[in-house]
């Protein structure tokens, strides 16, 4: 089946392939080699470049969606050959450093026996990690991370939970991610934190900001049982 | 200007309007009314603006009490005041008993004169239950709960009725990112409406055959026809994900969603590829 309208186009050094996701949504998508970095330095252009006429910006791993009512033809135009220095607008954003008590996790001890890990061994490994939000999906406020060390790894539950508590740090796979309010969910539960990562009263409902990096220091339980009273 | 107390709601009655636009960034999904005709005609029949939040029930209809003087309207659905069937517009006293029906088709609306007091949450009241935006506290309808709707500028519109099942069955559709791993056109097909389907989502029964890849997460929308591995299509709807691993062959023009929408479980829907 061909798709006649498919466009390419070139912008700060990527080129992607352009379609319509819906009447008003152009999707971007690049080659799986580009780094996400690259993704979210041309997610910011977008939104410099596009100002009020940009609705909405869905960036994911290797896309991104702009929500507008230009034509294909006219964001093409603005985009085309837009080349931005490699730093210019890179975002030097600080560690966001959050609480974690993994006497909650659910799943401790089937993510260690999979890795062949002490309980103390996961926990100190997990500790050392610096996470990197990659997007926002799933659910409001929920984070993808890169960071994982590979020893943690952990395939899906084979039967989803009914009920994820918010702040359950997860791992599906070699993913990672923050529960960002109650929901359903399949990952393996490592920890929680107390601290909301996604607060709908704020201003900036996210509290760990897209390319931002983050990592975690422990807590007790009772400290996790009597944070915020 | 208008007081309403719920005496028995329906399972899915919430708080919607038009909904949230903007923040899917956030992962926040669009919501608002699944039918937008309906909840248009719904606020005109009370002199309301397009776009002021309505009550948007399903499966069941539900019983309201008349607190204070109001103005009611209901679309997709039947009235009763106090027993007897009214039309779609109805005129309420302290004390009135009001029954809404079971909606003929999916989702029915019922407009009170006036701007209805609900919470609001990036920019619109709409209930989406699983965050707890919108709406009444974020959640579905429930007895003993108080609509109240605060003046407004009222203006009567003459408008032709144009609510309940369509008879056409076609969706349009366009083609969408994945479009190219089909390998037959969904056009020469028909597809069921699965009684699974929600405000998230639409599952079709029927098989679309595809080269079937995963891929890696991406944006999706309210009206994308994803197809998963199984071949049956899901179309997205006002509560779905904001991104997803499966192809995305195609999308449902926004101007039928509410069309489809409306479509019962069991009844067969065919597509028209608009290009």
């Amino acid at each position: 089946m061909s798709n006649k309208e498919l466009k390419s186009l070139q912008f700060n050094g990527v080129s992607w392939k352009v379609t319509h996701l819906g009447e008003t949504v152009i999707l971007l998508e690049c080659a799986s080699s580009v780094r996400i970095e690259k993704i979210h330095q041309c997610s910011r252009i977008v939104i410099e470049i596009l100002g009020k006429e940009l609705v909405d910006i869905v960036p994911a791993y290797h896309s991104i969606a702009v929500f507008t009512s230009l034509s294909i033809e006219d964001l093409v135009n603005r985009l085309k050959n837009v080349e931005t220095d490699e730093h210019s607008t890179m975002a030097t954003l600080a560690i966001v450093e959050l609480p974690i008590c993994y006497e909650v996790g659910l799943d401790t001890e089937r993510i260690s026996k999979h890795n062949g890990l002490s309980l103390k061994e996961m926990i100190s490994m997990h500790l050392n990690g610096v996470y990197r939000s990659l997007f926002v999906g799933f659910t409001p406020g929920f984070i993808y991370a890169d960071g994982l060390d590979e020893q943690l790894n952990c395939p899906r539950l084979d039967n989803p939970r009914k009920g994820i508590a918010a702040g359950s740090v997860g791992i599906a796979g070699n993913q990672t991610g923050i529960y960002s309010i109650e929901s359903p969910g399949g990952w393996n539960i490592i920890g929680r934190t107390p601290v909301k990562i996604f607060d709908s009263t704020r201003d900036e409902p996210m509290l760990i900001g897209i390319g931002q990096q983050y990592k975690f220091h422990r807590i007790t339980k009772s400290e996790f049982e009597a944070w915020g009273n | 200007m208008g007081k309403l107390k719920v005496v028995k709601a329906s399972p899915l009655s919430t708080i919607q309007d038009f909904g949230r636009y903007g923040y899917r960034r956030y992962g926040i999904p669009q919501s608002g009314a699944m039918d937008k005709e309906s909840m248009i005609f719904a606020n005109q029949l009370v002199g309301n603006k397009a776009d002021y939040p309505v009550v948007e029930f399903a499966i069941t209809g539900m019983r309201l009490e008349a607190i204070e003087d109001s103005v009611i309207s209901t679309v997709g659905a039947g009235l009763k005041l106090n027993g007897k069937v009214m039309n779609r517009i109805t005129n309420l006293k302290p004390g009135d008993i009001v029954d809404v029906g079971t909606p003929d088709a999916v989702y029915g609306y019922l407009a009170i004169r006036g701007l209805i007091e609900a919470k609001e949450d990036f920019g619109s009241v709409s209930t989406y239950v699983m965050a707890g935006f919108g709406g009444m506290e974020g959640r579905v309808l429930q007895a003993e709960d108080i609509l109240i709707s605060r003046k407004s500028i009222i203006k009567i519109v003459e408008s032709t009725p144009s609510n309940g099942e369509t008879q056409s069955t076609e969706i349009r559709i366009m083609k969408g990112p994945e479009w190219n791993m089909l390998k037959e056109l969904p056009s020469l097909k028909s597809f069921e409406i699965d009684p699974s389907s929600n405000r998230m989502g639409v599952r079709l029964k029927g098989i679309l055959d595809c080269e079937y890849q995963e891929i890696s997460s991406s944006a999706v929308i309210p009206g994308t026809i994803q197809l998963p591995a199984n071949g049956q299509p899901i179309i997205l709807m006002n509560d779905c994900q904001t991104t997803g691993g499966y192809p995305r062959i195609g999308k449902v023009l926004d101007e039928d969603l509410g069309k489809l929408a409306q479509m019962k479980s069991g009844r067969r829907i065919t597509f028209r590829t608009i290009s």
